[in-house]
């Protein structure tokens, strides 16, 4: 997820070929054991509505390509400041490769001089035929472990008509789907893509919608609507939760968010502890992050909101 | 999380078993020269007789007058007069015993004492020109159409010659059920009845010498018992010896009827088979199952718990730990094992799932006890049970790289393929030999000829014929211009060719010779059908015979080829000269070319740009191997493929690659591993590009190694789908696989050179990570992960 997979490498231009479905994708990664049952491989699409403070890909936020570049890696050769034709990566005094974000295009030449890897592009423009290339290369692995391909993010609903159309493709091939959403979306396109997944992994974060506001930067009111509109449907969904210390773990959270998925029907939960995972990442896209004094929430507390949440008479897994 | 099943109950390792692990392995193994005493004085009394019965004389005077060893192990027998110690065998080659300054064991460097030194060296001038290894080298220079010695400094192949070989599983179950008595009487009476030819009654007479040699040695180990046991005054311990006694009284002279018994009975067999040839490849075969109706019989009866047995397969296995080969330091750890595998699984011969409690009782062992030596293999078939396969998980994740797993189909339809004759059921019982073959028990004569290094012949087209390195011509002059990628390749095959006609030519000469210095009339007893035709096993007595050439660095070979092919032919962005130029450079001053190299299509990511190139070339290698036709008994060759660590080795004798490999630097592990820090596309694309590098039927073997992070393993469901993962590499028509836990000391190295490490993948909390790339103070959480979930 970190390093943009060599197989998805086909072409940085932004240019879409007329009259082809074209998707933007930061990471399609096979092997994937906790997106859904069996050996998937995640297709990971980029542009998120939301911007939670804790995110650990922020590479899935922005909709467009993006350089990413890991100063630990860097071996000060300078071939990547001679290689832009923009002017958008120089030296700074202390000798260290700086990028001007505003001015940056994504256009890769400096990752094709970058001979230690320290630059990789984050999103590339796949159709859905390259996409399905790559998703049915693991077929077998599939049948064997009861898995399938997911689609996560960013925020599939984002790019609902690709999205949709992978769906489609996997249908017709007989491969089980799963979508990853954080349910911030127009019930059109939402609909659309539970449609056509077999199961969908849905996020819940804050019940409070002034909270998580503060936390995603947007509201709860349609994200509770859509996945009220979900259990009236009676298709296959997983409830996920993410735990972050501080953030969303209170008691007070933790009860009214069982509450409500008691009166939606749902028996289950899924909780995903917070990890530190992302933090490399801010840096290597040149952003500060937000979520900096937060720890990974230790045994016991994930205890505490496991017992809270299983005494609502929700079954509590971890991911 | 650990699972627990009826038939394997979870627990810890026993205080005693931790503390004789720790002196075995802290401690140091010792050379014991007294098998050189006995050797001179055998040998001035038996000049006049036939080599044969030399031999035997040699094992009887050994086993009659060397000094026992007994301590508090409840397991009677080792090899040499110190717990861990190693014989010197100067009739296969001993020049390195002189040239040579540090030795070692799979286990601890070699101690040799100034005395034992003086005898070594005496030894050394005694056979230095009447070696196997002397002899064989001797012919090949009077053939003058070759010199070995040329392919060996190059690191073209290494004859294996100079090394005792084992490579095969004994009848130990016909020990067990009739004991060494029987055999005896069947001997004499075949000498009496059956034998016709001098050879056979040579054969027989040699075969009761060293039976009766066998029971003599342990008769000695039974009066030794009793005598310490007399002197003894702690009750309790008293108690355990003359229960050793009393079973060692028993066994192996006549059947064995309990658990216990039977432990001995083969122990004492397979010790007596490691005095008389110290070596490599002996393997208990599928030892839980032919021990298992004692083990029930015991406990129906109220004679053994699971617990009590796991203890005494922990003694066990130590004993095999202890067991060592006197090798060079710098051959040594290019080795560092000994073939003791043990397999589980399988079908029986009527073609059900053979997997038995004592398998499960075999993985627990390994699970506390975490040792190298013996390995557990397990044959993979869909009838395995499910309990047994989470058990097979729960020993892979304490990072022991145990079990491997072989695939049961392709196991049989090898064996089919080789030996048309075989039936369903005979075939059924194959079992894992050495490291990954797969092989026939009990009645395979094996020969290993010479390891081949696939990586080499890529450098020696490069640069017509010449080794950079040694500067020594040492293939056929092939030229220098290619004008298409097909002209590098046929220069390719032709030095592949010529090397691999001449390293079969003289391990064949030196199997001869082998036959005629070193015949093994005890081995023989334990092979069939030896005992039936009156036939020692190297003189063709083994109803199934298997000789070929160990095959490595195909994938160094394909990538370097592949390399070549895109960035010289292909694309044109890089000359044949600048080429050659980076590689004699061994690319210092032009990272450019470097990384051209490296960004070149890479085998193990599933890309047939560069699978098809390694598919080729181990194809192209088996159908030379096959064109030299069988082995000097005019019986079946065949190569293998792995590498055991001899990649290591081979590697410091190659130089820089156009697949990015430095000079001197090890060699891809295994035959379909992926070079380390190329396959960025997780394991499923490895498992792809490996089930098609090789076809696993043709090929004696394969090897695969996987890395994982410990924690991906956590918790039932992933290690539900770690059994997903081999079973759709199985379908796929895979061979083998093993799975090596990333450890903490790979992290740190990872820390400190992360250009090495780029493919070190992090499976944490549902997210995957590139390790060299996550924060500092991440990578650290993880190390300390890594320490408590291997602990």
């Amino acid at each position: 997820m970190l390093l943009a997979n060599r197989e998805t490498g086909n072409t940085t231009s932004p240019e879409a070929v007329p009259g082809r479905l074209q998707g933007l994708v930061f990471d399609i990664q096979r092997y994937c054991v906790n997106d859904g049952p069996g050996i998937r491989t995640t297709v990971f699409l980029k542009g998120c509505p939301l911007r939670c403070v804790w995110c650990s890909n922020p590479e899935s936020q922005k909709p467009r390509p993006e350089i990413r570049y890991q100063a630990s890696l860097c071996t000060h050769c300078y071939r990547c400041v001679r290689s832009c034709r923009h002017g958008a990566t120089s030296v700074s005094r202390d000798g260290s490769v700086v990028i001007d974000r505003r001015i940056c295009r994504a256009c890769g030449e400096c990752v094709k001089t970058c001979y230690s890897e320290a630059r990789c592009i984050s999103g590339r423009y796949m159709t859905v035929s390259q996409v399905m290339d790559t998703a049915r290369k693991d077929e077998i692995f599939y049948r064997t472990s009861g898995g399938g391909v997911t689609l996560s993010g960013g925020e599939p609903a984002y790019q609902a008509d690709f999205a949709v159309a992978i769906l489609q493709a996997c249908r017709e091939g007989g491969i089980h789907t799963a979508v990853e959403t954080c349910g911030y979306t127009e019930q059109a396109p939402f609909s659309r893509l539970v449609r056509y997944a077999d199961l969908v992994l849905f996020d819940v974060k804050h019940l409070d919608p002034a909270t998580h506001r503060q936390l995603t930067g947007k509201g709860n009111g349609r994200i509770l609507a859509n996945l009220k509109w979900l259990a009236g449907e009676g298709r296959p969904v997983i409830v996920r939760m993410p735990l972050i210390p501080s953030a969303n773990d209170m008691e007070e959270n933790l009860r009214a968010t069982g509450r409500f998925l008691e009166e939606l029907g749902f028996n289950r939960v899924e909780l995903a502890p917070y990890h530190e995972f992302g933090l490399g990442k801010y840096g290597a896209l040149g952003r500060p992050y937000l979520a900096a004094q937060t720890r990974p929430p230790s045994p016991p507390e994930v205890e505490k909101a496991r017992s809270l949440l299983s005494a609502l008479g929700l079954e509590v897994t971890l991911a | 999380m650990v699972t627990t099943t009826e038939k394997a109950p979870v627990g810890e390792l026993s205080e005693k078993l931790a503390r004789m692990k720790a002196e075995l392995i802290l401690g140091k193994a010792r050379l014991d020269v007294e098998r050189l005493r006995f050797l001179e004085e055998s040998y001035a009394e038996t000049e006049d007789q036939p080599t044969i019965l030399r031999r035997a004389r040699l094992l009887e005077k050994l086993l009659a007058h060397k000094t026992l060893y007994v301590d508090e192990d409840p397991i009677i027998g080792t090899v040499t007069k110190y717990k861990s110690g190693v014989y010197p065998y100067p009739e296969f080659s001993c020049g390195w015993m002189q040239r040579e300054t540090s030795f070692m064991t799979h286990v601890a460097p070699v101690e040799i004492a100034p005395d034992d030194q003086e005898v070594l060296q005496r030894a050394v001038e005694q056979w230095r020109n009447r070696c196997v290894w002397a002899l064989v080298n001797r012919e090949a220079a009077r053939d003058g159409r070759y010199q070995a010695s040329t392919f060996v400094k190059s690191g073209v192949w290494v004859d294996d010659i100079w090394f005792p070989q084992g490579f095969c599983t004994l009848n130990y179950p016909k020990v067990l059920s009739r004991g060494m008595s029987s055999l005896i009487e069947e001997a004499e009476q075949r000498r009496r009845q059956g034998a016709t030819t001098p050879q056979q009654k040579q054969f027989y007479e040699a075969a009761i010498i060293t039976l009766k040699a066998v029971l003599h040695w342990v008769d000695r180990y039974v009066a030794c018992l009793r005598e310490t046991a007399r002197k003894e005054t702690d009750p309790q311990r008293v108690q355990e010896l003359l229960e050793a006694a009393a079973i060692c009284e028993r066994v192996p002279a006549f059947p064995a009827r309990t658990f216990k018994e039977a432990v001995q009975s083969f122990w004492f067999t397979h010790v007596a088979a490691q005095i008389e040839q110290s070596a490599c490849g002996y393997s208990p075969g599928r030892f839980g199952q032919y021990l298992n109706p004692y083990y029930l019989k015991d406990r129906s009866e109220g004679r053994i718990t699971p617990e009590q047995a796991i203890e005494w397969f922990g003694y066990l296995f130590l004993k095999i730990l202890a067991i060592g080969l006197f090798q060079p330091e710098s051959f040594q750890r290019s080795n560092l094992q000994t073939g003791h595998s043990i397999s589980l699984g399988g079908l029986t011969s009527e073609g059900n799932d053979a997997t038995c409690e004592l398998d499960y009782l075999l993985l627990e062992t390994q699970r506390r006890l975490r040792v190298p030596q013996p390995s557990l293999t397990v044959f993979y078939h869909d009838k395995l049970p499910g309990d047994f396969l989470l058990k097979c998980v729960d020993v892979i994740r304490t990072g022991v790289g145990q079990p491997q797993f072989l695939n049961n189909d392709v196991a049989i339809a090898r064996l089919k393929d080789l030996y048309p004759e075989l039936s369903d059921a005979e075939a059924r019982t194959v079992c894992n030999v050495s490291c990954v073959p797969t092989k026939v028990s009990g009645t395979l004569r094996p020969a290993l000829e010479a390891t081949f290094n696939l990586a080499k012949p890529l450098e020696l087209a490069l640069f017509n014929g010449k080794d950079p390195l040694t500067g020594l011509q040492v293939g056929r002059q092939t030229g220098e211009q290619f004008h298409a990628y097909d002209d590098l390749l046929a220069a390719y095959k032709e030095q592949v060719r010529n090397a691999l006609r001449w390293a079969r030519l003289h391990s064949q000469a030196g199997q001869r010779t082998l036959a005629e210095i070193a015949p093994m009339p005890y081995r023989s007893v334990l092979v069939e059908d030896c005992m039936a035709k009156g036939q020692e096993i190297l003189a063709g007595g083994a109803r199934h015979s298997l000789s070929g050439c160990m095959i490595l660095a195909g994938v160094d070979a394909g990538n370097g080829l592949a390399a070549v092919k895109k960035l010289v032919f292909d694309e044109s962005r890089l000359t044949l000269d600048r080429l050659r130029e980076a590689l004699l450079a061994d690319f210092e001053g032009y990272d450019d070319v470097f990384h051209m190299c490296l960004s070149a299509p890479k085998y193990g990511n599933g890309d047939e740009y560069v699978d098809a190139i390694v598919r080729e070339i181990y194809a192209y290698c088996w159908d030379e191997h096959q064109k030299l036709g069988p082995d000097y008994l005019g019986r079946p060759a065949k190569p293998e493929c792995y590498s055991v660590s001899i990649h290591n080795y081979m590697g410091e004798k190659t130089g820089a690659l156009p697949g990015g490999h430095r000079a001197r630097k090890p060699l891809t592990d295994a035959s379909v591993s992926a070079t380390p820090g190329t396959d960025r596309n997780g394991p499923t694309a490895l498992l792809i590009s490996a089930a098609r590098a090789v076809d696993t039927v043709k090929y004696g073997s394969n090897h695969l190694n996987v890395k994982f992070h410990p924690t991906a393993l956590e918790g039932e469901s992933r290690a539900a789908k770690l059994i997903s993962l081999i079973d759709a590499y199985m379908r796929m028509g895979g061979s083998h696989i093993q799975f090596n836990c990333v450890s903490a000391d790979t992290l740190r190295a990872a820390q400190e050179h992360p250009e090495q490490y780029r493919d070190l993948v992090v499976r944490v909390a549902g997210f995957s990570a590139f390790f060299v790339l996550l924060d500092r103070r991440i990578q650290e959480e993880i190390i300390r992960r890594t320490e408590v979930s291997l602990r």
